[in-house]
């Protein structure tokens, strides 16, 4: 019976998704052993899928403040959840105007919300309106405002809306709902899916988010997770290229995290975010076609 | 659903609370310590670090010296490294408030380009009447470095290495002495000729330790790209641009990678390749730091001199080992001593034009420069608390401590005539280091300088041809220097698309300003 089913094809079909989840998965292991091998092996023995000798002096080490890893953890997930938040809250209301007839000028608005997609004002100008206009340099809320509205999300979203029938909102609007009532109990109970799906990239979005830390952030305690991560990571190749510049940039290399302790702060920053995929996959599938057919 | 939906009122009404809060508050902030402090102004000063532990423990008590000393307190922010070179190019595109900042010509952070644009203060006429001290301490030589139309825009940080250059190479003593190497024979070779005489060496010494690495590849630094004094060569304007000169022809404006030496090393290093001197895959590594610490190199590039031939008594390891471990080396130099074009901008600290404490920033500095104590305290921590010397008289930093990570060459002058300023180790090999700084300081005074010093080359008529060949380098130096491609093949069609990318072009107007210049300056 099993034999029958199990054709050519099938198995070819088989062998190549499976030796593609092993090139996804195998660096992944590889990381958490070398996370929690020995320091000394590693040096002597190179890496290997099972530590030879098991150690957790890197979580230890990455834990004992020497790192301020917990708090860029705080840091980090702070801002994943207010952030999230904050965005679907934003995007949805926003799309919801925007795809609401009695709205005037929705159109001239809408056009308002694709415009940067076009045409936006650069780096240095964002870097002069943050600092000095809306002084939010080292605040932990310019980690939030930067990603607070995506054009692409809205557009996401106003498509999703639109595949709820005005009749259903024109109801309860007679039966004596508010519109903030109808928004908040009945559009967006309908609207999981899209808000899900919407949800995820956005966390994920700002979870792995380190640039608008590295350019404004200085306080070490507000600090995220992938911020101290992309330095760990950056900084030796930065110095070692540059070590002529010093005799004391070689110290400076030294003094940097060994491979273990990297390797432990990798794992700690895909930890949690990695759970979330399982969690919001039975939204997602149906999320994916969302915008794909217009109505 | 209900519940949610005022959960996330709620959420929205606070945060909007908090944000509403936080605009005054943070204004507050910087105004409150001010204030709370008798009004003293808050001098800002960026530098690259990494993550410092109690931080605030030894700023309180540098502040304590500074506020007493100049009336004024300093706000120190450090930056990561990798992203500050960006950060303050941004912060200065931008017209944000700094007060002083750590600037080089290296690695992105481009003195001139911002000195030139007027971002950084003129301190001509501060340096004589406000760091006095700073001033005279430093060779001439080295003021004409961090000068843009006779102009000084920043304050050099000479450092205890000394500005004069002279390169070489680290053996590891065991090994030498297990396999009979006279390394003494590579003193003043030209390094083609070291590297065949190095070659044998390494071949002896991993036949008898297979587990070791010959020689340090990794695709951030090439021996021949990254180095030009090696090769008896200085660079021309930025080094990563093709466009160097010989040192015995220092006329004539080079394409570095056409030359004789270039195809030599690429074919040595194909050899030590093919051999298993050096790492399979040394094109992309990226961090050797490991293979360092766990001491596996027999041989490596050494910037340190004098070596053992001239002070034999030196107590030196190889890179990232401890003096007294397994791992100990015997260092010999082979190339000129001379001090590089970009020896005063390598390291200084500059004032931003904008800022409304210029002087006080500049007598930051002496006070930096003159008060071992507030240095050490920065740059070290406390005796006792932070770091100690151990029975053998051995500087060693106290884990988990403060520790500034070895950044004390950003800040200010690490060195001092009464050798005060960094932690020499209480016993004889302290003594032999102080002596060969004495050395070096004494031959700084005497060294040749560079024939560049000065020269700024103003990339802008040959963008294009620049970025195209910065783009042709980086993707094939990693390979030909690291041994991973066979220079036959590989080296031709190299040169040829360096030629397709416009190498001609930024030769030409390289030799062009090169020109101009030396004129001007007669």
């Amino acid at each position: 019976m099993i034999l029958r089913k199990l054709n050519l094809s099938k198995i070819t079909l088989h062998l190549m998704f499976i030796t593609m989840s092993l090139a996804f998965i195998l660096p992944l292991i590889l990381v958490v052993s070398i996370s929690f091998t020995n320091e000394k092996w590693l040096m002597l023995d190179g890496y290997r899928f099972w530590p030879k000798e098991f150690s957790t002096a890197a979580y230890q080490y990455v834990f004992s403040g020497a790192g301020s890893i917990l708090n860029a953890y705080g840091v980090t997930i702070f801002v994943t959840v207010v952030g999230t938040l904050l965005h679907l809250l934003i995007t949805a209301m926003l799309s919801y105007s925007l795809t609401r007839p009695e709205v005037k000028h929705r159109r001239a608005l809408t056009f308002f919300v694709y415009l940067p997609v076009l045409f936006n004002g650069g780096l240095v100008p964002q870097y002069i309106l943050l600092t000095q206009v809306l002084h939010l340099k080292d605040t932990i809320w310019v980690l939030i405002i930067v990603y607070l509205v995506s054009t692409v999300n809205v557009l996401i979203m106003k498509n999703f809306f639109r595949t709820i029938p005005d009749s259903l909102i024109e109801s309860a609007r007679m039966d004596g709902s508010g519109e903030i009532r109808t928004f908040f109990q009945i559009v967006l109970p309908l609207s999981k899916p899209a808000l899900a799906t919407i949800g995820l990239f956005v966390t994920i979005a700002y979870w792995n988010d380190w640039m608008t830390a590295s350019l404004y952030i200085e306080s070490p305690n507000l600090r995220p997770l992938q911020y101290l991560l992309q330095s760990l990571m950056n900084n030796i190749g930065y110095l070692q290229s540059n070590a002529q510049a010093s005799q004391s940039m070689e110290a400076a290399i030294g003094m940097l995290p060994s491979e273990g302790a990297r390797m432990a702060t990798c794992v700690l920053a895909i930890g949690p975010i990695i759970l979330l995929y399982p969690l919001l996959q039975k939204y997602f599938e149906k999320g994916l076609t969302i915008g794909a057919v217009k109505e | 659903m209900k519940k949610f939906a005022s959960l996330l009122l709620s959420v929205t009404l606070l945060l909007s609370i908090f944000l509403a809060g936080c605009t005054p508050k943070d204004k507050s902030s910087t105004g409150g310590s001010a204030s709370g402090d008798d009004k003293l102004p808050e001098l800002t000063f960026y530098m690259m670090n990494s993550p410092v532990n109690d931080f605030d423990r030894i700023m309180k008590k540098a502040n304590d010296i500074i506020s007493k000393e100049i009336g004024a307190k300093l706000n120190l922010i450090m930056v990561d490294s990798s992203t500050y070179a960006d950060k303050m190019n941004l912060m200065i595109n931008s017209g944000d408030d700094w007060d002083l900042a750590f600037t080089a010509s290296w690695g992105g952070i481009n003195f001139f380009e911002n000195a030139a644009k007027g971002a950084y203060a003129d301190l001509t006429d501060l340096l004589p009447k406000y760091a006095p001290e700073t001033y005279s301490r430093i060779p001439e030589g080295l003021w004409d470095g961090v000068k843009v139309d006779n102009k000084i825009y920043a304050m050099v940080n000479y450092q205890q290495w000394g500005s004069a250059k002279r390169n070489g190479f680290g053996f590891r003593k065991d090994l030498v002495e297990e396999t009979g190497f006279d390394w003494q024979a590579v003193k003043d070779k030209p390094t083609i000729e070291a590297l065949e005489m190095i070659g044998p060496f390494l071949g002896d010494a991993l036949k008898k330790h297979p587990e070791m690495i010959g020689f340090e590849t990794s695709s951030n630094y090439s021996l021949f790209a990254n180095d030009p004094l090696y090769w008896n060569m200085e660079a021309v304007g930025d080094m990563s641009i093709p466009g160097w000169i010989n040192l015995d022809n220092p006329d004539k404006v080079i394409n570095q990678y056409e030359t004789e030496d270039f195809a030599k090393f690429t074919k040595i290093m194909r050899d030590w390749y093919n051999k298993g001197y050096v790492r399979k895959d040394g094109a992309t590594v990226k961090d050797t730091s490991p293979d360092r610490k766990a001491g596996k190199f027999v041989a490596e590039k050494v910037y340190s001199w004098p070596d053992h031939i001239d002070y034999p008594s030196q107590n030196l390891a190889m890179s990232m080992n401890d003096r007294d471990g397994k791992a100990t080396a015997l260092t010999v130099s082979n190339t000129r001593t001379m001090i590089p074009a970009g020896a005063g901008s390598t390291a200084a600290i500059a004032v931003n034009s904008e800022s409304k404490n210029i002087e006080k920033a500049v007598q930051l500095i002496e006070l930096l420069n003159t008060n071992d104590d507030l240095y050490k305290l920065i740059t070290l921590g406390e005796e006792g608390i932070d770091y100690k010397y151990n029975e053998d008289g051995v500087y060693t930093p106290i884990e988990g401590k403060y520790n500034f990570n070895f950044n004390e060459w950003q800040i200010g002058q690490s060195y001092s005539p009464t050798f005060n300023r960094a932690p020499y180790d209480k016993n004889e090999g302290g003594e032999t280091a102080k002596e060969t700084q004495k050395f070096i300081y004494e031959t700084d005074k005497t060294a040749e300088t560079s024939p560049v010093t000065g020269f700024v080359f103003d990339p802008s008529p040959v963008k294009t041809q620049v970025a195209n060949c910065s783009a042709v380098a980086a993707e094939m130096i990693p390979a030909l220097s690291a041994g991973s491609v066979d220079p036959d093949k590989v080296l031709p069609d190299f040169l040829k698309r360096l030629k397709t990318a416009g190498v001609d072009d930024i030769i030409k107007e390289k030799q062009a300003q090169y020109d101009a210049w030396k004129k001007a300056k007669k």
